[in-house]
């Protein structure tokens, strides 16, 4: 997370709140930027906007995270898959297999990051796969490419 | 093999850190290391081993303190026309990375198939690294336990996500210490 956009979003937070960000404000925010509640406030510490031990703090109190996102009505990361048409994630996966897309680039298509877009592409892979002698082995395949015919294509009515 | 100073692009420095040994393996190399500012900012965080694990935030911070990594930005009105240029065609973070070592004559060290076919388009193409190449450089250059190896690289596949793709550098080298 980028320390000058999220220092930007919690000032704004503190600064809409008299009694400054709350424990919402916080779970809303791991899910804008698709983290953990833990990981936002760790960085939150490590920038000195939240004091040291926060995270601690909040697991010693019995802090929970998926019950307080249920409270705030926010699914917790839901997977890139299903924010996007499938058809859309095969198109982006072909083009980062065939290197018309870098992985940056993907992460952006996908509205993610790196790291998320590489468990994405990890993901497509493993859905196609080889058996040979019980041996299961990951092949290279062009996903959308044409399977082709076992009959000549017809055009429209030609067969009617 | 590593002889002049290198820019790291964010998908080498991801693939580093889920090493547990980046600054063992920075420090294995003889040259100053670089990174962009935009590449840095998206190295955000590791797989947990366990699945059920929340993630590991990461932070080239303490590297930057330490001098194992200097943080690097465009400088001068032809640098960011050139940054402008590759932005063009890639993602910022790897086109300021590409910028950098067409301006400063780095060697470049992403595991980008795209940013690799356009660095090496480029009229001097730029020199190309990958974290297989850092790694068996590391290997090479330090008193690592053969235990180890395996462990780092499956840590780069578990914890980064990233598996080396057909025509991978040292991909059989990887693949080997692998099964050790």
């Amino acid at each position: 997370m980028p320390a000058a956009g999220l220092n930007r979003r919690f000032s704004e937070i503190h600064r809409s709140s008299p009694k400054g960000a709350t424990l919402a404000d916080i779970v809303a925010l791991a899910n804008l930027y698709r983290v953990s509640v833990q990981a936002i406030v760790l960085r939150l510490e490590t920038l000195r906007r939240l004091a040291p031990g926060t995270w601690d703090r909040l697991v010693t109190e019995g802090f929970e995270v998926q019950k307080a996102q249920r409270l705030l009505g926010i699914e917790a990361n839901p997977p890139v898959e299903d924010l996007f048409p499938q058809r859309y994630v095969a198109l982006a996966m072909t083009a980062f297999r065939k290197a018309e897309l870098s992985e940056g680039e993907l992460a952006k298509y996908l509205h993610t990051d790196r790291l998320s877009a590489r468990s994405v592409a990890e993901a497509f892979q493993h859905r196609i796969h080889n058996e040979r002698e019980g041996d299961f082995k990951d092949i290279e395949m062009d996903l959308l490419q044409p399977l082709g015919s076992r009959y000549p294509s017809t055009s429209v009515g030609q067969n009617e | 093999m590593i002889s002049q100073p290198v820019a790291i692009d964010a998908s080498t420095l991801l693939n580093l850190f889920a090493t547990g040994e980046i600054e063992s393996i920075l420090r294995s190399m003889p040259v100053q290391k670089f990174v962009c500012s935009v590449a840095a900012s998206e190295v955000l965080y590791l797989r947990h081993e366990e699945a059920d694990h929340t993630p590991e935030l990461i932070s080239i911070d303490p590297l930057v303190e330490h001098g194992l990594l200097t943080l690097a930005r465009p400088e001068s009105p032809e640098k960011e026309a050139l940054f402008v240029q590759f932005a063009a065609k890639i993602d910022d973070g790897e086109a300021m990375s590409l910028a950098l070592c067409v301006s400063r004559g780095y060697a470049l060290a992403t595991d980008d198939r795209k940013e690799r076919r356009i660095a090496a388009s480029v009229a001097e193409p730029i020199p190309l690294l990958a974290t297989s190449e850092l790694l068996f450089h590391w290997v090479q250059s330090s008193t690592i336990s053969p235990d180890r190896i395996p462990e780092v690289l499956g840590a780069v596949e578990l914890r980064a996500r990233f598996r080396p793709w057909p025509e991978y550098p040292l991909r059989e080298w990887w693949n080997r210490m692998l099964m050790i």
